[in-house]
């Protein structure tokens, strides 16, 4: 116990290395939201009208990259079991939807 | 032997409390935390909680994890009231498993019990006499900062115990820099966290505005009820005495946020807040269990007065029901819901569950109509009868 505790300090500072490292990836994805509003905004609207459009909940939609021309969502159905993902691309021009193994 | 047997008369009592939980219907947060829906908390408790997806009764389980974790607690509280006389750390220990906040939250699978926990770890961490040993404050601060790191991830309320972590570094005379580090690091992380779930952000600020429109009368109210519930009355009051006799100003500020947290956002599963403070309360000025004996006779009356007059949901919900009658079905598909729908609709069921939309009737072998669903008729689906809800099952 005394050896783990002079380690105490150590695994503090790793853990929190760790979830900055985890966050940081994150927010590098998100960053065009944070550095362009117009995006955000459009965003915003294509999500919630894909969302409504296809049925899907918003608890299930994340982003997984995001460009000027496009967004990546994923949309995971929460289910008891195994919850079946999806990834698609969706088009800021035409608002459509296509699956991201097309591309 | 006494002791384990104490252990195991208690652990009846916390599978009963969560047995009686479970008789009535999974509450939408709770959906949330066992299927792990990202949203609003971090992801430590309710990725843990989704570890046991796969078991078959992995509600009922969590339920009783959850009690056992809350009323096995008194355990930590009759340690903190070791310099207390006998009669004095029995009568806090039944306070503590007669308040109501315990008897009716124990066996709810929510985030509440778990920061209400931790909130008491942190009083305990603050009321220990460091002075004897060598295990003073200075000694375990960097698990303190893990532990609190801990405490956020688990859920953004565990910041209402602030002061209680800031007092802890402070009677510590750790260097000023290096505790404003330990504890603003977390709060940092916990701030990035937010940044980077948009659906986390947007159900934190719904939850901030709530109460706005409401007279204050009415949220002061609602406060001061939940305040009274969490302790059964008899520590309610204790609890906050003690806290302004011993002028125990960490515990008095925790004490004024999780108010304002109420005033603000206020749920019905926030009372179990005010127990850690409230014990703290006690531990700190002893001197408010004169004829202790009275007092939890007084706490066991409340306790049961609460019980008797408390509307028991005996009942299978609707999503329990009709998703029952849909996983039975050996077809493909998504089931499609109309209306408003909480999440304990998806723990039910093992399809996808898409909002209702004509559109998508080709891909569902079930609709469930809480609201109207227009084209379902005409769209080979006839209806079950019985089931207590519209309900559309594909034709074969």
């Amino acid at each position: 116990m005394e050896k783990l505790n002079s380690h105490q300090w150590p695994i503090f500072w790793i853990t929190v290395a760790v979830i900055t490292f985890a966050l940081a990836c994150r927010l590098w994805t998100l960053l065009p939201l944070y550095t362009d509003p117009a995006l955000r905004s459009r965003t915003q609207t294509l999500i919630q009208a894909t969302a409504k459009r296809e049925g899907w909940l918003l608890s299930g939609v994340s982003i997984g990259a995001i460009d000027a021309e496009k967004i990546q969502l994923h949309y995971r159905s929460y289910v008891r079991g195994e919850d079946p993902i999806s990834c698609y691309n969706v088009y800021f021009s035409t608002g459509l939807l296509s699956t991201c193994e097309d591309f | 032997m006494r002791r384990l047997l104490i252990l195991i008369g208690i652990e009846g009592y916390a599978v009963l409390l969560a047995l009686y939980r479970g008789l009535g219907a999974v509450h939408t947060d709770e959906a949330k935390y066992l299927l792990n829906i990202p949203y609003p908390h971090p992801p430590l408790a309710r990725g843990i909680i989704n570890l046991t997806e796969a078991l078959p009764y992995q509600e009922m389980l969590m339920r009783v994890v959850f009690a056992t974790l809350l009323v096995q607690a008194v355990w930590l509280i009759a340690r903190m009231a070791k310099g207390m006389s006998p009669e004095n750390r029995l009568t806090l220990c039944g306070l503590w498993i007669f308040c109501a906040s315990v008897l009716f939250q124990s066996g709810t699978v929510m985030m509440a019990v778990l920061t209400a926990l931790q909130g008491l770890v942190l009083v305990w961490l603050l009321l220990r006499n460091w002075e004897i040993g060598k295990l003073g404050n200075q000694y375990i601060l960097g698990w303190v900062a893990l532990f609190w790191l801990v405490s956020l991830f688990t859920a953004y309320q565990a910041v209402l115990y602030l002061p209680i972590v800031i007092a802890i570094f402070w009677k510590a005379k750790v260097h000023p820099i290096r505790s404003a580090l330990a504890i603003g690091i977390p709060l940092l992380l916990v701030t990035l966290y937010i940044a980077s779930n948009p659906l986390a952000a947007a159900s934190f600020m719904n939850a901030g505005g709530q109460n706005v429109g409401q007279p204050l009368i009415d949220l002061v109210q609602l406060t001061a009820t939940s305040w009274l519930w969490a302790g059964s009355g008899v520590l309610s009051v204790l609890g906050l005495l003690g806290i302004i006799r011993a002028k125990h100003w960490p515990l008095l500020l925790s004490f004024v946020l999780v108010c304002a947290f109420h005033v603000t956002s206020y749920r019905v599963y926030y009372p179990v807040l005010f127990l850690p403070l409230l014990i703290g309360g006690v531990i700190a000025s002893p001197g408010v269990l004169k004829k202790s004996a009275t007092l939890l006779a007084m706490q066991i009356v409340t306790a049961v007065f609460i019980f008797a007059h408390t509307q028991l949901e005996f009942y299978n919900s609707s999503a329990r029901i009709v998703m029952h009658q849909v996983n039975q079905l050996s077809s493909e598909g998504v089931v499609l819901i109309s209306g408003n729908f909480s999440h304990s609709w998806q723990y039910e069921s093992t399809s996808p569950i898409l909002r209702y939309r004509p559109s998508l009737l080709s891909k569902a072998k079930a609709v469930v109509c809480l609201d109207a669903c227009p084209g379902v008729s005409g769209y080979g689906f006839y209806q079950i009868e019985n089931i207590g809800q519209e309900v559309w099952i594909r034709k074969f």
